[in-house]
């Protein structure tokens, strides 16, 4: 493609995206709507394993002490915990300091723990274990709940199990919604492609009689598709980096137990695909209309 | 330059519009082709520029079989021949000087080229001042004369035309013919189609006579009809 004949490209295109205003923002629009819908999906792609990372890297388990024990059976237990292989720690975290963590986190609810102290304390001793790897958690269970002493093992990997789950149920409905969405507006931006076409059939005429390559006839009509497609991208960029920072970007807010991602960091990952589908959505809008209406 | 070897034309709902014609134009010709409507003549003018292929016979001009190039080579056929229309076909949305240059940027001419050449003409047609109006703002015989700039912008070896004079009041068509004969004389190769008897008998110039399809007379100084000869 000479240069001269790309900006001449460019400039028919953008003049039809013009002269076809209304039909462009219909189209514009759809790809907006598809491109948001790609933008949830990989936010919470994004985010999804985000959260994953930091909670295997915190999964800690916590092991509850028979409650008959004394204080030197307590930390005998703790020694022989610490001792079983994979085991990087092992914390004695008290009944009193499970009323106070239960009272930190319950805030303004917090007095609703009062008159629990002392004697009426429900919760048990326990011990807080964290491991060296994580990818050996069962085994390392299995190794601990043969231990005497300590009544049952829980930990946090059903709360990550629960949340890949419900992730990854969003996931597969907003991909089909995306992909649904996009095949809808390869075809609008079709459509669009087509009423350029007709718009600009004298043109073309002329185009053919004065020995246009089919290329050249082609291009402008491909680059008009490309435009709606990334103009689409942008737009939806822009609503949802609004939306994101206004969310979580700022704050960075999360539970307690994790934090979502920077904006930076998921705009980063955003706009060069944003940017490409859209572009392609936009070719292929033009590709199935110039092969319908152009004869070229 | 243009040979047709028993060209035969049927088109696909089984209209016969061309019948076994043969003839052959020399380099710098001046050619009428005459017959009535519905005789051929835009059937002919259509197949040289490759808009049709011809059912049987062949087709070459200069030297190339036309039904033998391929479809990315056709666009480069079209160059080598300038053609214009009845209708004019310029585009209202751009003025003179802009339709011309579409031509040549159609082929990739650079703005430099671009600015040299259409100038050149816009003089040579004699619409020097009339650069940046509409086709809209222009008489008839003006817009034909920008129709014929565009056909020779990028220098072809062929200018065709298919009833350039149809739409144009007498004393118009006959300065059309006239510029006509002037790009001919400079030695662009001349195929004009045409029905108006009163030219082809004044310019006295080859005339091919097509009759519903079939070719009835090739007369090197003819006018319109045997009788008028
Ligand atoms: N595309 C077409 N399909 C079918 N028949 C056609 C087509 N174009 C022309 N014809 C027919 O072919 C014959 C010759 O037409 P044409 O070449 O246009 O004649 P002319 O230009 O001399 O008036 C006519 O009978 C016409 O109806
Ligand atoms: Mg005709």
């Amino acid at each position: 493609m000479k240069a001269n004949n790309f900006k001449y490209y460019v400039s028919q295109a953008v003049r039809s995206v013009f002269r076809n205003g209304l039909m462009s923002v219909t189209s514009i629009f759809t790809v907006v709507c598809c491109m948001i819908i790609l933008g949830l999906f990989m936010i919470i792609s994004i985010n999804v394993n985000h959260i994953a990372q930091q909670l295997e890297q915190q999964c800690e388990i916590q092991a509850f002490i028979n409650e008959a024990y004394d204080d030197a059976q307590v930390s005998a237990l703790q020694k022989q915990v610490k001792g079983i292989e994979n085991i990087a720690t092992a914390e004695i975290f008290s009944k009193e300091d499970t009323l106070e963590y239960m009272r930190e986190i319950s805030d303004n609810n917090a007095a609703l723990l009062d008159g629990y102290e002392g004697e009426d304390n429900p919760f048990r001793d326990s011990l807080k274990i964290t491991l060296k790897d994580l990818s050996l958690l069962k085994p390392t269970v299995e190794k601990l709940s043969a231990v005497e002493g300590k009544e049952e093992v829980s930990y946090k990997q059903t709360v990550m199990e629960n949340i890949l789950k419900v992730s990854n149920g969003i996931r597969n409905v907003s991909f089909w919604g995306m992909l649904l969405l996009c095949i809808v507006s390869i075809f609008i931006i079709a459509n669009t492609i087509k009423l350029a076409v007709y718009a600009r059939r004298k043109e073309i005429g002329v185009m053919k009689f004065v020995g246009a390559t089919d290329w050249f006839i082609r291009w402008p009509f491909i680059i008009e598709g490309i435009i709606i497609g990334v103009v689409g991208a942008l737009i939806a960029f822009g609503l949802i980096s609004w939306g994101y920072i206004a969310l979580v970007g700022k704050a960075n807010i999360g539970i307690d137990i994790f934090t979502f991602k920077a904006y930076n960091e998921v705009a980063v990952q955003m706009i060069g695909m944003f940017v490409s589908i859209g572009a392609v959505i936009g070719a292929l809008g033009s590709a199935i209309s110039i092969r319908k209406h152009l004869d070229v | 330059m243009i040979t047709f070897e028993n060209v035969t034309k049927v088109y696909e709902d089984g209209t016969k519009a061309l019948d076994e014609v043969s003839f052959h134009i020399e380099k710098g010709e001046f050619v009428f082709v005459v017959g009535p409507s519905g005789s051929g003549k835009s059937t002919l003018t259509r197949l040289l520029m490759h808009e049709e292929t011809p059912t049987s016979g062949s087709i070459t001009i200069d030297g190339t079989r036309v039904q033998d190039l391929k479809r990315k080579d056709i666009p480069y056929l079209r160059r080598s021949i300038g053609v214009i229309f009845q209708d004019f076909r310029l585009l209202d949305d751009r003025t003179v000087y802009e339709n011309i240059a579409f031509a040549m940027q159609i082929v990739g001419a650079s703005k430099r080229e671009i600015r040299r050449q259409v100038p050149h003409l816009l003089s040579m047609v004699g619409l020097s001042g009339k650069a940046k109006l509409f086709p809209t703002q222009l008489s008839r015989g003006e817009a034909q004369r920008v129709a014929v700039a565009r056909a020779l912008a990028n220098n072809p070896p062929i200018l065709l035309a298919d009833e350039p004079t149809a739409s144009l009041p007498p004393k118009t068509s006959f300065e059309i013919v006239e510029l006509l004969c002037d790009i001919n004389a400079r030695g662009t190769t001349v195929v004009m189609a045409t029905h108006a008897k009163e030219i082809v008998d004044t310019v006295h110039k080859r005339v091919i006579a097509i009759e519903d399809g079939v070719l009835v007379r090739d007369d090197s100084k003819g006018g319109y009809e045997v009788e008028s000869k």
